[in-house]
């Protein structure tokens, strides 16, 4: 099992073997090789052709995951603490977490404008249901042991919620984060399919009228190590906070 | 304290990052300058390099006009965007202003700006599609069935006496020539510039049936309603002035300008290509028309004959006056 990673890497260097050898035959417009891919990603990086691109998807992807998790994790408190709330709200949520997103794009363009904002909140809203679903989940089923504890040592209910409630579901609110940073990237890109002059998902379209395969792989790539890397940053805070729980405990 | 402070940072942030695009420019002029917003068929590519680089060129700036580009996918979508509200101008295609005249839409067309009919069906030569009458029974490639290029193949097959239903059409994406090359279509529907960009990824050996060869239609207009064209004459004037300017000094500067798109097209990675791009628009800016009564300038009576054939294509229900929707108001030269 220790030799897992090395086997991992020699699939990879198989798989791009193989890739290589079959896009010799084909033409670059159809599947260009990964070679071509890595210099065409290299080459826009060296000279600052996908910065602009980067920055504001980057820009997107955070601030909707930021309104989003945010407004996820707040109400998803109070679902979680008031059962007239729930009852209340959820089939509402859940139906409005039906409705795909894309269909609803060129509208969010005309409500929002052509700017950053109507991007935001598509992003927003895609993040939006994981936190929620996990934070409702993660506060209704604490501890009854622990909860009765707090309710003998005369805690207040914002007590128990603070110091019980929320700190003990967070292994499972921060795995409902996992799931909305990479939804984040997702939601930004549909967003900026339309209507949109900048950004990664735009560039896909523009690559695509320019008939430039390698370089929509060189984006593909970009977004998929962003990914990625806003998976890593939560998993590596949940490792920390689970260490400090425990520690805790 | 710290909450607040926190809220206030992201509120900030927020409030800054959404403004990215919408650009608070704030210098003092601007107060006195008149804005106008064109509604884009596509996002900002080098063909419409001269609408782009207004801000190192200032051929709008210098006649008062605040000049916003917003982007689209397709004509259609620049239509909307003018009857939303969105945007003063919609930089369109002569189909989609015949769609929403048909649906009783008030618009008005105010500038011709490629009076060319860049539209072409391409096969490879080993298919033997020379001439329209070759493509009966043959399975075609169109960008999606809501594009120019499906309706300028219709138009084709018309022209010769063919139907849909004489041939198969499919639906292949923008990327519409790699199908063409692997086979899987016998012809595609596709622009100048599409072949162009095709042929610099190994499109081998071609025939190509140029539409314009059998309806000279234009391939984009400025449209603006009926609203607009009645309560902004004066910036509208001034746009049309500015955008004159701009098409010219694209036509005499095709480096400069492919220098330039680089920086302000999205898909302007390449100056060689941007430069053939810009000549092949410039090339699609001209006509016996214009070169008689200056660029822009409108053949009423080729609008006229696509609306009638889109009419009797099926496309539209209503037979069309363009005559009511055509105005050289604004392409008068100043005395």
């Amino acid at each position: 099992m220790k030799k897992m990673p090395i086997y991992s890497l020699l699939l990879l260097v198989l798989l791009l073997v193989i890739w290589e050898w079959v896009a010799g035959t084909l033409s670059e417009l159809v599947l260009p090789a990964p070679s071509v891919i890595w210099m065409t990603l290299i080459d826009g990086l060296a000279s600052g052709y996908f910065t602009p691109h980067i920055i504001r998807t980057a820009s997107e992807v955070l601030l909707g995951l930021l309104f989003g998790c945010l407004s996820g994790f707040i109400i998803g408190i109070l679902m979680g603490e008031v059962t007239f709330l729930r009852k209340l709200l959820f089939p509402y949520i859940v139906a409005s977490q039906a409705v795909p997103k894309l269909a609803l794009t060129p509208l969010f363009i005309l409500w929002f404008g052509f700017g950053m904002t109507s991007k935001v909140v598509i992003t927003a809203l895609v993040c939006f249901f994981p936190l929620l679903e996990s934070t409702v989940t993660a506060i209704q089923t604490s501890d009854t042991h622990k909860k009765e504890l707090f309710k003998m040592l005369g805690a207040t209910r914002f007590q128990t919620l603070i110091h019980l409630k929320i700190p003990a579901g967070m292994p499972g609110i921060l795995a409902g984060l996992r799931v909305s940073v990479v939804l984040a990237v997702v939601g930004a890109v549909v967003g900026e399919f339309i209507g949109s002059s900048e950004g990664l998902g735009a560039l896909i379209i523009a690559t695509q009228a320019m008939m430039d395969t390698p370089l929509m792989f060189a984006t593909l790539i970009l977004l998929t190590v962003f990914g990625m890397i806003l998976y890593l940053i939560v998993s590596w805070f949940e490792k920390k906070w689970l260490k400090r729980y425990q520690k805790e405990i | 304290m710290k909450l607040k402070s926190l809220f206030m940072a992201i509120l900030l942030l927020f409030l800054t990052a959404c403004g990215a695009k919408e650009e608070v420019r704030s210098d003092k002029k601007k107060e006195t300058m008149q804005s106008i917003t064109v509604a884009n068929w596509s996002q900002p590519i080098t063909e419409a390099t001269n609408l782009l680089v207004d801000e190192e060129k200032g051929f709008f700036k210098e006649k008062g006009i605040d000049l916003t580009v917003i982007p689209g996918a397709g004509g259609g979508d620049a239509i909307k965007n003018i009857l939303s509200g969105q945007a003063d101008v919609a930089f369109t295609d002569p189909g989609s202003l015949y769609f929403a005249l048909d649906q009783g839409e008030k618009l008005k067309v105010i500038y011709n700006i490629y009076p060319q009919n860049v539209f072409n069906v391409v096969s490879l030569k080993e298919n033997k599609i020379e001439k329209p009458e070759d493509l009966k029974g043959k399975t075609i490639g169109v960008y999606s069935l809501t594009s120019g290029t499906r309706q300028n193949l219709l138009i084709l097959l018309h022209k010769v006496g063919l139907t849909e239903k004489d041939v198969n059409i499919v639906e292949t994406g923008i990327s519409n020539f790699a199908p063409l090359m692997q086979g899987q279509v016998d012809a595609t529907a596709a622009t100048d510039t599409g072949l162009y960009l095709a042929k610099q990824k190994g499109l081998g050996d071609v025939n190509v049936i140029d539409i314009k060869d059998y309806l000279n239609a234009p391939s984009d207009v400025f449209v603006v309603t009926e609203k607009t064209y009645e309560e902004k004459k004066d910036e509208l004037k001034k746009f049309i002035e500015a955008y004159r300017a701009s098409a010219e000094w694209m036509m005499s500067n095709p480096e400069e300008a492919a220098s330039l798109a680089k920086e302000f097209a999205i898909d302007g990675k390449e100056e060689n290509v941007n430069l053939e791009v810009i000549k092949l628009r410039n090339d699609a800016s001209v006509s016996a028309q214009t070169e008689q009564n200056g660029l822009g300038a409108i053949d009423a009576s080729v609008l006229q004959q696509g609306a009638d054939t889109y009419q009797r294509l099926g496309l539209v229900k209503n037979k069309l006056d363009l005559s009511k929707v055509i105005t050289e108001e604004f392409l008068e030269e100043e005395e």
